[in-house]
């Protein structure tokens, strides 16, 4: 039976990174990422934690270092290479659109990691001094959220401004993080001095991202809402063929058949609607209004799907002038799908 | 431009374009009605993101205090933004006759 001194030596040691999250998740003022889908990647981190001790254990027989320097130059490595992984496939699904779920899914990973990492070693010093559960839930859970949070935001803002989302994309990222997290293992001689350094640095350096995501989220939906509503009032004017979005349509005519240019305009005009409702449900979020997902919408996906597999690859690159296609734009409609 | 005022029956009338220009105005003026407070959109020309904010501002205010934002006369270009938005699932919106 554990004793209470472990039950409280484990509420400190796992607590703070998830109460860290949390507060991550409040601060975030659009609700861009669900409760549920948080949880799956905190579980994420959990399965990187489990890969991690084994790829651990075979590099530090490997390496033929002694425990302190394995964990200065080789672990950091390694643990954020793995974390890491989760963020890259995530940014790859385009289930990341801003730097603000870019963080929270980062943090998410590093607290999931964290918990299993302060458990294991929960089990193995069962006792050792408060000091160590409050250093390694106070100190190094959190340092494992916020250097997988920077490897995300990193590697989002990079992917951004390279749009493409290349392996090379996440270099900077991953080298910065490695080295925060080899730099917070060689203050291990004085862990009181690292655990401050992670107070003083992190909150700070969320606040700025959370600042500049949520400027940049309110730049996107204001633009964005406009043009997909004149879109949507051009569509619906019956002008549409005069304008130069209907030549446009005229052209393809020569070059892809007659019901798929049908399909053509039925898609232009659905992804249109369901991009606007995605940006409605921000705005409204935005205001504290949290609306449900109706049927009608959701069946509309349904049509969007039908219509995609009908226009083919070809007729869809075709289309990509017509519509807003960045990574945000593919996001909201996967955040108004599921 | 955007011209905002009460109109009969205690209604506020809005005409003109609710833009990211005008919104500012708008607010300081809806920030002055309480209780069931109907908006008379029947000259309103346009509306974009930054008049549906002043919008849903006002309408959780309102909210807090009982009240709520009809808006009615609502144009059937204006409606569309309104319906494919989902904002018709919060705001009460009758349309133009």
């Amino acid at each position: 039976v554990p004793s209470v001194k472990l039950l409280l030596s484990g509420l400190v040691a796992v607590a703070p990174v998830l109460a860290f999250l949390g507060a991550l998740l409040y601060l975030d003022g659009y609700k861009l990422v669900p409760l549920r889908r948080v949880v799956l990647v905190v579980a994420a981190g959990v399965a990187t934690a489990g890969a991690s001790y084994g790829v651990n254990a075979f590099a530090f027989g490997a390496a033929g270092l002694d425990f302190a320097s394995f964990s200065r130059w080789v672990s950091p490595l390694t643990e954020e290479l793995l974390k890491g992984a989760v963020i890259v496939v995530l940014v790859y699904l385009n289930r990341i659109g801003f730097l603000v779920d870019a963080a929270i899914f980062g943090f998410a990973v590093g607290s999931g990691f964290a918990v299993v990492e302060n458990l294991y070693y929960l089990e193995q010093l069962r006792d050792a001094a408060w000091g160590t559960w409050i250093v390694r839930g106070f100190g190094t859970a959190i340092m494992h959220g916020g250097t997988t949070a920077i490897f995300a935001v990193m590697g989002l803002a990079v992917v951004e401004r390279w749009r493409r989302a290349g392996p090379a994309a996440f270099l900077p990222g991953f080298l910065l993080a490695a080295a925060l997290h080899s730099a917070y293992n060689h203050l291990s001689a004085s862990p009181a001095m690292s655990m401050l350094a992670v107070l003083v640095v992190l909150p700070p350096l969320f606040h700025v991202v959370f600042r500049q995501s949520e400027n940049a989220v309110s730049d996107w939906l204001g633009k964005g809402f406009d043009a997909d509503a004149q879109m949507l009032q051009l569509i619906n004017s019956g002008a549409l063929s005069d304008s130069p979005v209907g030549r446009y349509l005229h052209a393809l005519k020569a070059k892809l058949e007659g019901p798929v240019v049908a399909d053509v305009l039925c898609y232009l005009r659905l992804y249109t609607e369901l991009s606007l409702r995605a940006k409605g449900i921000l705005l409204m979020r935005e205001n504290g209004f949290d609306v449900p997902v109706d049927e009608e919408t959701k069946a509309k996906f349904a049509e969007m799907h039908y219509l995609e597999r009908s226009i083919g690859r070809t007729g869809l690159l075709a289309l990509k002038p017509l519509l807003h296609m960045s990574r945000k734009d593919l996001w909201q409609l996967y955040m108004l799908e599921k | 431009m955007l011209a905002i005022d009460f109109g009969p029956d205690d209604t506020v009338v809005v005409a003109g374009r609710l833009d990211a220009s005008q919104a500012p105005a708008a607010q300081a003026f809806l920030d002055g009605v309480d209780g069931t407070v109907t908006l008379d959109c029947s000259r309103l020309d346009y509306i974009s993101s930054a008049g549906l904010g002043v919008l849903l501002k006002t309408h959780k205010r309102l909210l807090a205090g009982s009240g709520k934002l009809r808006l009615t006369g609502v144009h059937s270009h204006l409606r569309d933004i309104f319906v494919y938005s989902g904002f018709d699932q919060i705001l009460e919106i009758e349309p133009a006759r």
